[in-house]
């Protein structure tokens, strides 16, 4: 393999795979880019066997051929050069040659052949989501996705495509977040469960407008432009979460969005390290939060808010209504509230196009 | 309290009033002297002593079985007057306790004024008389509270702290047993606490380790540890030191049965439930060794808890050992780990694997 390629235009392709290669693996070859020069293009390949991701820049090729190199070292190597142009040279026994003006590097790589063969998905079955959108989605639920090993099926959030609408859904059994974005192309069909380092990754893709979206038998995959991120699905049946969500919460509350997470913020500062709890208090036109820890005090924080109906307190963790006030993102927000047993529903007040939710349980004070 | 347990026996049946009074088992059993009267300690009756060695001592003694009952609402009683005083009250045991009266001075006038009341109110109420050690700090008024026993009020000012302390055997303070006692002697031929304050506090580091600083502080009647409040009960335990040791399996299992019926009555009675369980052995070279386990759910069910103290039994070698003590206690109290917020569960997303955890509390 021998080419020439524009500096930058590597550098932008590298930068993403950063995320996909596994940084603590036993397998060697796994924190690696494997690098193949075909037909005018330099193709790069990063994967941890669950996610990978894969793109290419243009390049001028003396040589095909392709190399396996160490995926950290090679961004620095790239990010540090100063020249317009890199030349790329694999050398005897998978050294890569690395030259930019006067700077020569050389990397010790390893046999393209020990770097995993990357599974395909037939490019049948097609729908196009706007990335913009498809983004604002994951950033919706993604908070609520488990990170708790033991429940795997909660390890990810399911996408689901609804006749004229796509829903995607996460919860790890404290909250669920549940969002849904009209689709005209979209068709009823079954959930996807995609799993959580796979939604990680998507949020930072870039590159077109539309995201194409895949699926094969055991894989899903994503294309946005050049690059293509293919995962496995994640096995496991999804909680039904129709059923989850309470319908019989009637005790509604609106207020300003930012104002109460300034509030929760400060009055956080006193709910503790361990079980982070603050109470969360309503009646007649306001709510009231505040937080006691014995080991170092109290706080209290009172704000405007339209209530009506009987004085209610819940105990709530301040972490969770933080995320659903970041991730919701209008002027002003809505919670539905039952008992201080019963789960309380953050949504958004203005009437946007999608329908969203936020599913909290609250806290035994 | 002075002699608490005979005390309240004293004060209910006058018939034993001015008699040698020994709380525990049977003279002529193998239990031992669970409390005596200050007329059965004029013999050399004390606690902890075999019954039958204390009949020796004392012929006429009246021996009574104990009623940790009757004491338990009497302690409750006493701590009712306490809690008058200062909400800074730490619990050493059933009628001992220490009282910070930092806070309340303003409204007794001093701490030895205090001290009268609550002596006068014990008193009056209860009609049992007890001794209070007023002092800066916990060192020196537990000690100033056994100098003048029973119904005694002593008062230590801090700038008799010196004076008070140095006639003192070094046994006085706390923390030292025979071991250090005899170890002070050997090693520095020091007696009280007057010879004790001659001693380098490195060369009492290199005798005693870490103890060796605290107790260069102490022989100062320095000692700078609050008064607890709360203490949430961490373990609950009971056991016995037989008259004559036991090796009989049969005997030991025996016994284990009654201990563990005890601990099982004592957390029923608090509402408590454990997961640890543990099992000590003493043999009758004083070599003592335990054993613990884990129960599959907190219980306190005797026969849950005999399964569980049978099988630690079966770890500890008894053949040909001669068993002084044995004792059986529990651990780890269901609902402690989660004291604090809780957070409820989606109600639909309980894992299988553990049904109703939070749900149905």
């Amino acid at each position: 393999m021998k080419l020439r390629i524009d500096r930058s235009e590597l550098l932008t392709e590298l930068i993403p795979m950063q995320g996909v290669v596994e940084r603590k693996s036993t397998i060697p070859v796994l924190s690696h880019l494997l690098l193949r020069a075909r037909d005018g293009r330099l193709h790069v390949a990063a994967t941890d066997l669950d996610v990978s991701l894969t793109s290419w820049c243009e390049a001028e090729i003396d040589r095909e051929g392709s190399v396996a190199v160490q995926a950290r070292k090679l961004l620095e190597i790239v990010r540090s050069l100063v020249g317009e142009k890199v030349d790329l040279e694999v050398e005897e026994s998978n050294a890569l040659r690395i030259v930019s003006g006067r700077s020569r590097f050389k990397i010790h790589g390893l046999a393209p052949d020990d770097f995993p063969s990357l599974p395909e998905v037939p490019s049948s079955d097609r729908l196009e989501i706007p990335t913009e959108a498809f983004r604002g989605m994951i950033a919706k639920v993604f908070f609520a996705v488990s990170a708790e090993e033991s429940r795997f099926q909660l390890n990810g959030a399911l996408l689901k495509p609804k006749d004229g609408s796509i829903e995607m859904v996460a919860t790890d059994g404290h909250r669920l977040a549940l969002v849904e974005t009209a689709h005209e192309d979209a068709a009823a069909g079954d959930g996807i469960l995609i799993p959580r380092k796979a939604l990680q990754e998507l949020q930072r893709l870039e590159g077109s407008e539309e995201v194409e979206f895949r699926r094969g038998e055991h894989h899903l995959s994503f294309s946005v432009g050049r690059r293509e991120l293919i995962c496995r699905i994640l096995e496991g049946t999804f909680p039904d979460y129709e059923k989850v969500i309470s319908k019989e919460n009637d005790r509604v509350l609106e207020c300003d969005r930012k104002r109460l997470s300034e509030v929760v913020q400060r009055v956080s500062l006193l709910s503790g390290d361990r079980a982070r709890a603050i109470r969360f208090q309503v009646e007649d036109g306001g709510l009231r939060l505040s937080a006691a820890n014995p080991d170092l005090g109290e706080a209290v924080e009172d704000l405007e808010c339209s209530y009506e109906g009987d004085k209610l307190a819940l105990g709530i963790n301040p972490d969770y209504l933080q995320q659903f006030l970041v991730a919701v993102g209008t002027d002003q927000v809505r919670f539905l509230l039952k008992d201080e047993n019963s789960q309380c529903i953050g949504v958004p007040v203005e009437g946007e196009e999608s329908r969203y939710l936020c599913v909290i349980m609250p806290m035994r004070l | 309290m002075d002699c608490f347990y005979a005390a309240v026996h004293m004060r209910d049946e006058p018939r034993l009033r001015g008699r040698p009074v020994v709380i525990g088992g049977p003279a002529n059993g193998r239990g031992v002297v669970a409390a005596a009267s200050y007329e059965a300690r004029r013999f050399g009756v004390r606690s902890a002593m075999p019954s039958a060695q204390a009949a020796r001592l004392c012929p006429d003694a009246v021996f009574l079985a104990p009623e940790f009952d009757r004491y338990r609402a009497e302690s409750r009683r006493v701590f009712e007057v306490f809690a008058e005083f200062t909400s800074l009250v730490q619990p050493v045991s059933i009628d001992e306790a220490y009282l910070d009266l930092t806070g309340e001075l303003d409204r007794w006038g001093s701490a030895t004024a205090a001290a009268r009341e609550i002596r006068r109110r014990v008193s009056e109420r209860l009609g049992l008389t007890v001794s209070i050690g007023v002092a800066p700090n916990r060192l020196v008024a537990k000690i100033a509270s056994d100098h003048d026993k029973p119904d005694g009020l002593t008062v230590v000012r801090p700038e008799q702290i010196e004076a008070f302390l140095a006639p003192l055997p070094v046994r006085a303070l706390l923390g030292v047993g025979p071991a250090t006692e005899q170890r002070l002697r050997e090693r520095f031929g020091c007696t009280t606490v007057a010879e004790l304050r001659r001693i380098d506090r490195a060369e009492l580091e290199l005798a005693l380790g870490r103890f060796g600083g605290v107790l260069y502080r102490y022989a100062r009647g320095l000692d700078d540890r609050p008064v607890v409040v709360e203490r949430v009960r961490k373990s609950l335990s009971a056991e016995r030191t037989f008259g004559s040791d036991i090796e009989d399996p049969g005997e030991i299992a025996s016994e284990l049965r009654r201990l563990t019926k005890r601990v099982a009555a004592a957390l029923q009675e608090r509402d408590l439930r454990g997961s640890g369980v543990h099992l000590k052995v003493r043999y009758s070279d004083f070599t003592t060794v335990t054993r613990s386990c884990t129960l599959d759910e907190p219980g306190h069910d005797e026969e849950q808890l005999l399964a569980a103290v049978m099988s630690l039994l079966r770890r500890i070698e008894t053949e040909g050992r001669r068993i002084r003590l044995l004792g059986v206690g529990t651990s780890r109290f269901e609902g402690q780990e989660t004291d604090g917020p809780t957070q409820l569960l989606l109600p639909q997303l309980e894992p299988e694997s553990s049904p109703r955890r939070s749900e149905s509390n």
